[in-house]
């Protein structure tokens, strides 16, 4: 069980600069998440890892070993790769054991930890059967199966579930996460699904153009987004434009949106009045109960969706579009008033930039 | 819902136009397996397309048993160029598409150009050179010649084909060998060309007839009785004054059928050869 360091690793297709001075600690034995948008480099990284791609600059350590420069297979990572990548001519058993065979493991050895790794991912009735022959799940298992056959330090998922059902894709993760747990292997995970990347992970790497916008835990990437691309790419958000009205000191500002006006909390360090901002809320963070006399905006319901638990209520208060979830049972009627009250802790306030999408 | 898909203008053209199609590459067979079962008499007097009177079999027995015709020394010939004609080029190409589809090395482009523009030159432009070539190597007149040109003739198409094949070929399935520690060479025999096998059989397919109907280079390049092969000694049963069509019939069945049984063996892998690779099929 490795610990992973990437050291101002950059690396270009052509003119395209695909990863631009990344670096990045991956501690022993945590589900580390890249997440991002597609294009974002966060494959590209995994790539980089694995040995596939070789970067132009920078450096990469495994378990504090510079690996930037050596093959594939002298790294001890395995790779689960989004299409799965079984081998079609080999039955199953042989998919799993190829790595052990090429590494001269006896044959006695070879089988007891193929029927370990198939007992792991209950696939031991599958043994005899050709890839074509399994559902897309069994060849998921077959692949989770052949990755860690080998006992490798690191494992690196691209993707693994994205081509599942969603009904399949929520047991796998959860499968994924048991197994990572029991084997206590560092786990390099890719995934475009912001939802995937906060319930599997103990860290993650939200990437956009190349770039790390954030590294942090699931919470505080959710709590704390320390860009507007990250807080509108993981979770939903209204996504606001506003100038800042007034600097209310401990972190608060009061922004103007429109006509109306919001106390906030500063998510960009110096702020000055007059300058152009976005404003970013949860749906789930608006309430539509409180005491609270700050943040209180009233507005017309222009939209009233049923979503199972919750509701999503569509509010225009003084011409300001709002988003909200709320329970399903009290959710409004269109056509009607309401009032909402939010938490300027639940009101980041971000400097505008080109970068802002 | 089936019927209606059945009945769909588009359906009935495009099936009558392949049917149309298939009815004129097949007329010319027809008319030789017609007279290749009809005595003489009968063919030049009433050509192949009436059906009433004899058939016999005695074209083919006459040509397989006289010696004169000697189509077995043609058939054993044939096969001694074919067999090596089409496996060699086969492996020596499939190595070259693998290069050319997945390394990236000096001047990669301008030799697989070359590839293409070899492709495009009529054998006929080649024959004087080639002619003297073998004349300066002593394998005028010699088997071995005629698999020397054939193979070489055969590595750029086939290369060409293959490299097309194994660009379509995901790569994952050979990063995943490689994480897990095979060699190029190991993925190459034990992933690419098991995956290969039907482009491979499709290109077999091709090369064997391509060399087995092959009359042109035979002609020049072979003229002893002894090494004759079968498209030459079709050409001698038409006697120098009168020609038994019905004779020649036979005899020309008769050497079309090794590439048949070929396509037929292959014909499984072959169709899937030309349509490509499907993804969790193999």
């Amino acid at each position: 069980m490795s610990s992973i360091v990437l050291n101002r690793v950059t690396k270009r297709f052509g003119k395209t600069v695909a990863l631009d001075n990344v670096t990045l600690e991956i501690g022993e034995g945590e589900i580390f998440t890249l997440l991002g948008p597609s294009g974002c480099g966060k494959t590209t990284t995994l790539r980089i890892i694995a040995g596939f791609e070789l970067p132009d600059s920078g450096s990469v350590y495994i378990g504090g070993r510079e690996v930037t420069y050596l093959k594939p297979y002298s790294r001890n990572t395995a790779m689960v790769f989004q299409n799965y990548a079984l081998w079609p001519h080999m039955r199953v058993f042989d998919n799993i054991a190829y790595g052990l065979k090429l590494r001269k493991v006896g044959k006695e050895e070879i089988r007891r930890r193929v029927r370990w790794a198939a007992e792991l991912l209950e696939i031991e009735h599958l043994l005899d059967r050709y890839p074509h022959q399994l559902s897309g799940g069994q060849q998921q298992r077959v692949a989770v199966a052949r990755a860690i056959v080998t006992e490798p330090e690191v494992l690196l998922m691209d993707e693994p579930l994205s081509n599942l059902d969603a009904h399949l894709r929520l047991k796998m993760r959860e499968e994924i996460v048991r197994l990572q747990r029991r084997l206590g292997v560092t786990m390099v995970y890719v995934t475009h699904d912001q939802e995937e990347a906060l319930s599997i992970s103990n860290r993650i790497a939200v990437m956009n153009r190349g770039r790390v916008e954030q590294v942090g835990s699931p919470e505080e990437i959710y709590e704390k987004p320390s860009t507007v691309f990250v807080a509108s790419f993981v979770g939903r958000s209204n996504l606001l434009d506003g100038v800042i009205a007034k600097i209310l000191g401990g972190g608060l500002v009061e922004v103007s949106i429109g006509r109306v006006k919001l106390v906030g909390t500063a998510m960009t360090r110096g702020l000055s009045e007059g300058d152009h901002v976005k404003v970013v809320i949860r749906p789930e963070r608006v309430k539509l109960e409180g005491e609270s006399d700050v943040n209180v905006v009233e507005g017309e319901v222009t939209l009233s969706m049923f979503q199972g638990w919750k509701s999503q209520v569509k509010m225009s208060a003084d011409g300001v579009e709002l988003t909200i979830y709320t329970d399903a049972k009290r959710a409004p009627h269109p056509g009607g008033r309401l009032k909402a009250y939010i938490d300027p802790e639940d009101v980041k306030v971000y400097r505008s930039s080109e970068d802002n999408m | 819902m089936r019927l209606k898909h059945v009945l769909r203008p588009a359906v009935i053209i495009s099936n009558l136009v392949a049917w149309l199609v298939a009815l004129l590459w097949l007329l010319p067979f027809v008319g030789l397996f017609m007279t290749s079962t009809r005595p003489f008499e009968e063919v030049v007097l009433q050509g192949w397309w009436s059906l009433a009177g004899n058939y016999t079999l005695a074209n083919y027995v006459e040509v397989l048993t006289d010696p004169q015709y000697d189509l077995a020394t043609g058939f054993k010939n044939s096969f001694i160029v074919a067999l090596p004609s089409t496996l060699a080029p086969l492996l020596i190409a499939a190595l070259a598409a693998y290069a050319f589809s997945r390394f990236s090395f000096t001047m990669r482009n301008l030799l697989f150009v070359t590839i293409l523009v070899i492709m495009a030159i009529p054998q006929q432009t080649m024959v004087i050179p080639l002619f003297f070539l073998l004349k300066s190597m002593g394998l005028l007149d010699q088997l071995l010649g005629v698999i020397l040109i054939h193979s070489s003739w055969g590595i750029a198409w086939i290369t060409f084909f293959m490299r097309n094949y194994f660009s379509m070929l995901p790569r994952d399935v050979e990063e995943a060998a490689r994480v897990d520690g095979a060699s190029y060479a190991t993925i190459f025999f034990r992933i690419i060309l098991p995956l290969s096998l039907p482009a491979l059989a499709a290109a077999a397919a091709i090369q064997f007839t391509w060399v087995w109907a092959d009359f042109f280079f035979a002609l020049i390049f072979l003229y002893s009785p002894e090494n004759m092969v079968i498209t030459q000694k079709v050409v001698t049963i038409k006697g120098q004054y009168q020609i038994d069509w019905g004779l020649l019939s036979a005899g020309s069945i008769l050497a079309m059928i090794p590439p048949v049984l070929v396509y037929a063996a292959l014909q499984k892998y072959y169709l899937r050869g030309m349509a490509g690779w499907v993804t969790g099929k193999g």
